[in-house]
């Protein structure tokens, strides 16, 4: 028969031999032979000659057996050495351990095997004796010597593992003892501190108060409202005590606040510790007669000076001989009563938006929200730097003297542009300035912040635990307080709820124990007072820095005459900053006709352009309590190209020339409310229409809703 | 990590643990300033969190002291990570969220993080 290999074949025989050649190799294997030759040996001894009969063939195979057997029983004894050196490793678990003692069980009956072998072995002459052990007596010492030094190591490492579980139990006591010493200790000084604060009686300390009239604010109680703004009450501008108590009382009031162990909202040392410094601060200090903390404590707060809410300096009823470079983010209103410019002085209604800002408001995005996410968009980026505007003379129309905002009462119309402005604090470009103020002053302020912390509060609490005061008497008068704003009435709506606490916080204030209160609380409570007066001033001169920013715009006018001619003219705006916050505004414009007049018999045909301007301001912002005034004084120069027009339409010859135009005005503000009446008198050589020198008194009302929806709805 | 008191800022954590609080500032430059067991104060720069270890000792305490101040009428989101029992854990990312605005006076907070 003749066989035929295929190459497919051929390599399977060539994986199968291959397979049982590595199968072979296996301790299975060997395992499997140790067994077959005890069985054979066996056999081999079944069926021994009989006695006193030679037969060297049977001898020969016998020992040759045996030989076998001994050579694999040795290395399987040291297979099973090195695994249970390898089992008996430090750190084995007791399973491993027990393994390892089954596995030294084995190799205890295999030793005995290999000697009895190797009796055998060496009672046949002439036979080769066993390679390893070439003496049994010495290969039993040897073994023996083997077993003491692994017991010996087993006994070492087992006193290891002793030692090592003493040393762990020992640790844990250390530390479970440290810890309970450490709780115990820290519920010894709260407890102290508490029975401290719990042995000063209600009646010591109110007789520990200053007296009301020191204490006591001479301004109406604060309203608040339920974002933390403090509001205006009668004629009276809310201070920056007010805004830090409604702030406090806004996040006592917070929903973050409740949780459902019952715990209500009141004042945590963990988060409301800088409002509580300056409450404190003002309280103790206007005490201890350093007024300079007092006034600090009442500063008001900046505002921008840079935004046109009413009509701009050409329409009639304008306070105003120059337009502002920036507008209202979202809208503006603008009321004005006076002609800066024109013989016809009438009442104007201007409103003013921007798009981009009121496409935000509609879309319930927050002031500052909408304005940042306006930064990913191209199209409301732009629409950002645009505005529109639209003023109503309301002595035109069906009803004249009532505002009906109709199209007869329009008389103008505005766009514009804001091609630059770097008044923004938010800008990218103020980001280097601001991270160099917090890794200067901030740092020193956050320097001081701890360690004032540290000299009047106690974390020595147990875990979960408030901070406490470390004096006993301001910790007394906390807790009184939080005694008494936690019984302030749920029942209350927020607002009412956050005025109420503010008003709460403000009676304690008044009550606090000042005769009680170390000297060195005092003394720390100063030196945060320093350190907050340099940062917060550091942080005005990078203010002012902004509100120096540089502004240019271009606005285009449409102003609509009722039977004059409407006119279009495009204003140049440029404003910069000087000195400590003081505005420059300048504006460069120049007017034409829509549609060039028609001669008359008394008047030529006038040329396409009526006149040009140049005009200038300087505005000067100060405070008077809380309050930022403006005061301004400007001057603009005109030149009529053509004759003026009469409201009639009637052009009025010889009415070209120069007209020159001074004024001075303030600013009076409602602050918060982003509301103003801007006062003006304006003094020229003459009118459009009248060559005499006049004087004209200005009065206006202008809203800015920037102001209040940033308040209302920041996010 | 697990949360002991949210009004007092307080967690707790196994010895050694880590604990990482991150700081999100909206409509304001970051202004983040802390003291980590006394040490610092040292500044927190944008889009980086403040990590650390809570004590090996069972019993001890890190205090953390955070300074945020404000550069216009902004927010702050102060966020303690890895919180697993948080109450305000609104996004359900086992994180604690603390919100605040105090513009323009600044807020300081202490927290607690104990070694259990």
């Amino acid at each position: 028969m003749r066989l035929i290999m295929t190459p497919r074949s051929l390599a399977l025989t060539m994986v199968l031999v291959f397979i049982t050649q590595v199968v072979g190799q296996t301790p299975t294997s060997d395992e499997a032979r140790i067994t077959a030759l005890r069985s054979n040996i066996q056999r081999m001894a079944g069926n021994a000659p009989p006695a006193g009969t030679s037969d060297n063939k049977y001898e020969r195979t016998v020992q040759n057996l045996r030989i076998q057997l001994r050579d694999l029983l040795i290395e399987k004894r040291g297979g099973l050495k090195v695994r249970i050196q390898g089992l008996r490793a430090p750190g084995a678990l007791p399973e491993v351990l027990a393994y390892a003692q089954e596995l030294d069980k084995e190799l205890g009956g295999v030793n005995s095997e290999l000697q009895l072998l190797d009796r055998s072995l060496g009672a046949a002459a002439g036979l080769p004796p066993a390679t390893p052990n070439t003496n049994s007596a010495d290969q039993s010492a040897a073994e023996k010597a083997q077993q003491e030094k692994d017991r010996a190591e087993r006994e070492a490492e087992k006193a290891e593992r002793e030692k090592d579980r003493v040393e762990r139990a020992n640790d844990k006591a250390e530390r479970d003892a440290a810890k309970n010493a450490e709780l115990a200790s820290n519920t010894a000084k709260k407890e102290a501190t508490l029975a401290a604060a719990n042995a000063i009686t209600p009646a010591e300390l109110l007789k520990a108060a200053a007296p009301k009239e020191v204490t006591e604010s001479k301004l109406p109680a604060v309203t608040c409202t339920d974002g933390g703004d403090p509001v205006s009450t009668g004629n009276t501008a809310p201070t920056s005590y007010d805004r830090i108590l409604c702030n406090l009382a806004k996040n006592v009031n917070k929903d973050d606040r409740t949780i459902p162990n019952g715990e209500g909202r009141i004042i945590y040392l963990a988060q409301d510790s800088r409002s509580m410094f300056l409450i404190l601060l003002a309280k103790l200090l206007k005490t201890t007669g350093n007024d300079s903390f007092v006034s600090f404590i009442n500063e008001a707060q900046e505002q921008r000076v840079d935004q046109q809410v009413g009509a701009g300096s050409g329409s009639s009823g304008t306070t105003s001989l120059v337009t502002k470079g920036g507008v209202p983010y979202i809208w503006g209103l603008a009321v004005e009563n006076g002609a800066a410019t024109q013989s016809q002085s009438d009442t104007t209604v201007t409103f003013r938006v921007n798009p981009a800002g009121a496409i935000n408001a509609f879309a319930k995005k927050g002031f500052i929200t909408g304005y940042r996410q306006d930064d990913n968009d191209p199209f409301l980026k732009f629409l950002r730097k645009t505005s529109l505007g639209f003023t109503f003379d309301t002595s035109r129309g069906s009803q004249p003297g009532v505002f009906t905002g109709d199209k007869q009462q329009l008389s103008a119309f505005s766009a514009r542009f804001e091609f630059v402005n770097d008044r923004n604090p938010l800008l990218l470009k103020y980001e280097k300035d601001w991270d160099r103020f917090n890794a200067t002053a901030g740092v020193e302020l956050s320097k001081q912040i701890w360690q004032t912390t540290q000299a009047v509060m106690s974390f020595e609490v147990e875990p979960g635990g408030d901070q406490m005061f470390k004096d006993p008497a301001l910790q007394s008068w906390l807790i009184e307080t939080n005694r008494r704003i936690a019984a302030v009435s749920t029942a209350l709506d927020r607002t009412q709820r956050t005025t109420a606490i503010a008003s709460v916080i403000e009676e304690q204030a008044n009550l606090l124990p000042v005769k009680l209160v170390s000297a060195e609380t005092v003394q720390a409570l100063t030196d945060f007072g320093t350190q907050f007066i340099a940062f917060r001033n550091k942080r005005k001169e990078l203010f002012d820095k902004i509100a120096k920013g540089k502004i240019f715009t271009l606005e285009y006018t449409n102003t609509r005459g009722v039977n004059a001619p409407d006119l279009s003219n495009f204003n140049f705006i440029a404003a910069t900053g000087m000195g400590a916050r003081i505005d420059l505004t300048a504006n460069g414009s120049f007017t034409f006709f829509n549609k060039v007049p028609a001669a008359t018999a008394l008047v030529p045909r006038p040329g396409r352009i009526r006149d040009f301007q140049f005009a200038g301001q300087v505005m000067i912002p100060f405070k008077i309590g809380d309050g930022q005034f403006d005061f301004w004084f400007s001057g603009r120069y005109e030149r009529l190209v053509e004759n003026a027009s009469t409201v009639a339409g009637t052009i009025v010859p010889g009415t070209k020339g120069d007209i020159a135009v001074g004024q001075f005005g303030l600013n009076i503000p409602i602050k918060s409310l982003g509301i103003k009446f801007p006062v003006s008198v304006t003094f020229a050589n003459r009118t459009e229409l009248i060559k005499e020198k006049e004087v004209r008194g200005h009065i206006g009302f202008t809203f800015n809703w920037d102001t209040l929806f940033s308040k209302l709805k920041p996010f | 990590m697990r949360e002991i008191n949210h009004n007092t800022l307080s967690y707790g954590g196994q010895p050694g643990e880590t604990g990482n609080i991150r700081v999100e500032a909206n409509g304001t430059n970051h202004m983040v300033r802390y003291v980590l067991d006394g040490v610092g104060p040292t500044v927190l720069p944008t889009g980086q969190k403040l990590t650390f270890k809570l004590k090996n000792a069972v019993g001890g305490k890190t205090v953390v002291h955070m300074d945020l101040d404000y550069s216009a009428d902004g927010t702050y989101q102060v966020i303690v990570e890895n919180v697993s029992n948080c109450l305000k854990d609104t996004g359900h990312k086992n994180e604690c969220s603390h919100s605040y605005d105090d513009f323009p006076d600044g807020t300081s907070l202490n927290f607690s993080f104990v070694a259990e």
